[in-house]
């Protein structure tokens, strides 16, 4: 290593014997490492993408349910057509022409003692590092009359996909004067501001096209992300949005879907709604339960420097189904941590140590069409604690301190190029 | 070229390019973060810059300035300010290792032509050399940079006071930009985003 702080550095390039790659022999270090990644949402592809990229020797294999993959980020934009649901649909080709074994399976069983994942289809995955990147599952015994066969007709449109078009499809035919009504899940969920986004597009809709109608959220929580920037955006509007906290017995605890009614559960308040979007409350994706990786929480527990599961070694947790402290369930939070996880899967395989990392996260928010709200903040390890710490957090400011008036239309502009950029870095094109 | 690759660097793209056409990935736990918004290979509408293979002092300054709030921003000043100095340099540093790739992207030459003919004009050329191609020390480069963002770096630098800026050259620099219209700025961005290095290197 030449480099001379080489403790933030990964060494690159091992491989077997004298391998050769377009006529250069490089050093070998040993032999060919097997990692098994779980999940080809954005953690697992870049944790894939970055694993390869650093070293081209390790085979490694990326296990998904789905042949495409939809990303929740920009959803919103398809809910209200602003955006067509093809794109943001991506498939693993980049990962396929990297080396990376794209293997469309459900991972059924996780064995942590032999070391293997077994999938719906029978295969056998060994694997000397696994990566687990499931995302999120629903409580869904926490809304009475409320399952996944239900959800096809009334969508939590919460995982991007067939649901997104169909929420779509229900807002359109949606008849003016009728409300739309969303519910909120408490924390931890993924996309802390995404609900509140969601509303506010939806308004945007209904101002243009059923000036009528409103929407309604009722929230299992009392404050919600970015809300002073969120409803002043309302405001700025003039957005129908009735906003209806937990302590104002905001809570649903039933839902009749025939009726297409909500109630409360302090003082089962009835709402009826043309639209109903209920995002349930969340825990870590399946596969982490089967796999006992998770703990009381219903999300895994980790030493969050290396993302190394705090239950069974040799797994790895990230994205969304990892308890990642002050980091917040995003996208872009999981395609940072796919990288350190890849880094860090690195330096256990060769025995050394990598330093103590800063981690990103940036969270685009849409208000309008031109009009975004941004969150970026930055954190470091603390390994006292074993806590991601924010050392920088700050939002977009507010309409009257803002530095310039093109503002808030700027950050809509990199709100897509951010989008661009990550679904790059993140190899999904 | 002036620029220095280290050993390592040069043995990681030959490691790598074979496998995927990346650039040389500069990986590190500090810069390893920057590719999320900052994709060398994002599309033609990205309005964030390319930073891989850009000027280290170049870099290192705009950051404290970031860091400092004075440089128009939306979200790099609070990102910069989770950054000690030192560490800001060193992601420079390792940034301007790296090598910049031109964005691929649709260009209005009739435009671009009236830019070339401001870039010369309005004496960028000093300091941008050969149309930003193979800028002096210090200084960007901006041929093959994505249009939206050298559209916007110029509009903001409209807005800075001079008075609060040091440095000579960007003192200039911000006279000459205050004197161009909209347009004018279209023209110029239209130009560098056109004019990437050819095949000659």
């Amino acid at each position: 290593m030449i480099y001379s702080s080489r403790r933030r550095f990964i060494q690159w390039g091992a491989g077997i014997g004298a391998a050769s790659l377009g006529g250069f022999p490089y050093i070998a270090l040993g032999a060919s490492h097997k990692i098994v990644i779980i999940g080809g949402g954005v953690g697992g592809t870049t944790a894939a993408g970055y694993l390869k990229k650093l070293d081209p020797s390790l085979e490694v294999t990326l296990i998904e349910a789905m042949p495409y993959y939809y990303t929740g980020f920009m959803s919103n934009e398809v809910v209200v057509g602003e955006r067509p649901i093809d794109s943001i649909k991506f498939d693993y080709e980049v990962l396929i022409k990297m080396g990376v074994r794209v293997v469309i399976d459900v991972a059924s069983q996780l064995n942590p003692e032999k070391k293997e994942v077994i999938t719906q289809g029978g295969a056998k995955f060994p694997f000397d590092r696994c990566i687990v990147s499931p995302g999120i599952d629903f409580k869904w015994e926490t809304i009475a009359g409320y399952n996944a066969q239900i959800a096809e007709k009334i969508p939590h449109a919460w995982k991007a996909g067939p649901q997104t078009v169909t929420l779509r499809q229900q807002i359109e035919s949606l008849t003016d004067g009728e409300p739309v009504i969303m519910i909120a899940p408490p924390p931890p969920y993924r996309c802390p501001p995404g609900p509140y986004e969601r509303a506010s597009l939806i308004a945007m809709y209904l101002k243009a096209n059923k000036p009528k109608s409103k929407v309604i959220i009722l929230d299992m929580k009392d404050n919600f992300s970015k809300k002073e920037l969120f409803e002043e955006g309302w405001r700025h509007f003039n957005y129908k949005i009735e906003w209806i906290p937990s302590a104002e017995d905001g809570v649903v605890s039933h839902i009749d879907p025939i009726q297409k009614a909500v109630y409360t559960k302090e003082f089962n308040t009835e709402y009826k709604g043309g639209v109903i979007n209920i995002i349930p409350p969340q825990k870590a994706g399946r596969i982490a339960h089967v796999a006992d990786l998770v703990d009381d929480s219903g999300w895994c527990p980790i030493n969050r420097k290396t993302f190394e599961s705090q239950k069974h070694p040799d797994i790895y947790v990230i994205g969304d189904a990892a308890s990642t402290s002050e980091m917040p369930k995003a996208a872009h939070a999981a395609n940072v941590q796919g990288k350190i996880c890849a880094m860090s899967i690195l330096a256990s395989l060769r025995g050394e140590s990598l330093a103590d990392p800063t981690y990103i996260n940036v969270c685009y928010s849409l208000v309008e069409k031109s009009y975004g709200l941004s969150v970026a903040s930055v954190y470091r390890y603390e390994k006292s604690s074993n806590l991601i710490k924010t050392v920088s957090m700050s939002m977009s400011p507010p309409l009257a301190d803002l530095p310039d008036p093109g503002y808030r239309k700027r950050e809509v502009e990199y709100a897509h190029g951010w989008f661009q950029s990550i679904i790059k870095d993140s190899f999904l094109k | 070229m002036r620029r220095i690759h280290y050993n390592f660097m040069i043995l990681l793209s030959l490691l790598l390019s074979p496998a995927y056409a990346l650039a040389e990935a500069v990986v590190d736990t500090l810069t390893i973060h920057c590719s999320s918004c900052h994709s060398q290979t994002a599309g033609i509408n990205a309005t964030i810059p390319s930073i891989n293979g850009l000027d280290s002092q170049y870099l290192a300054r705009v950051m404290m300035d970031y860091k400092n709030g004075k440089r128009l921003a939306t979200i790099m000043d609070r990102i910069a300010r989770g950054y000690s100095d030192n560490e800001i340099k060193q992601m420079a540093e390792i940034l301007g290792r790296g090598r910049f790739e031109a964005t691929t992207q649709p260009i209005n030459k009739t435009l671009a032509e009236q830019g070339r003919k401001i870039h010369q004009r309005s004496l960028c050329e000093k300091c941008h050399e050969e149309g930003g191609r193979e800028p002096e020390e210090g200084v960007p480069i901006l041929a093959g940079q994505r249009a939206v963002y050298l559209y916007y770096a110029m509009e903001d630098y409209q807005k800075l006071d001079p008075k609060t800026i040091k440095n000579k050259d960007l003192k200039k620099m911000l006279k000459s930009l205050k004197e161009l219209k909209p347009e004018e700025l279209n023209a110029l961005s239209q130009f560098y985003a056109s004019n990437p290095k050819g095949e000659e290197e």
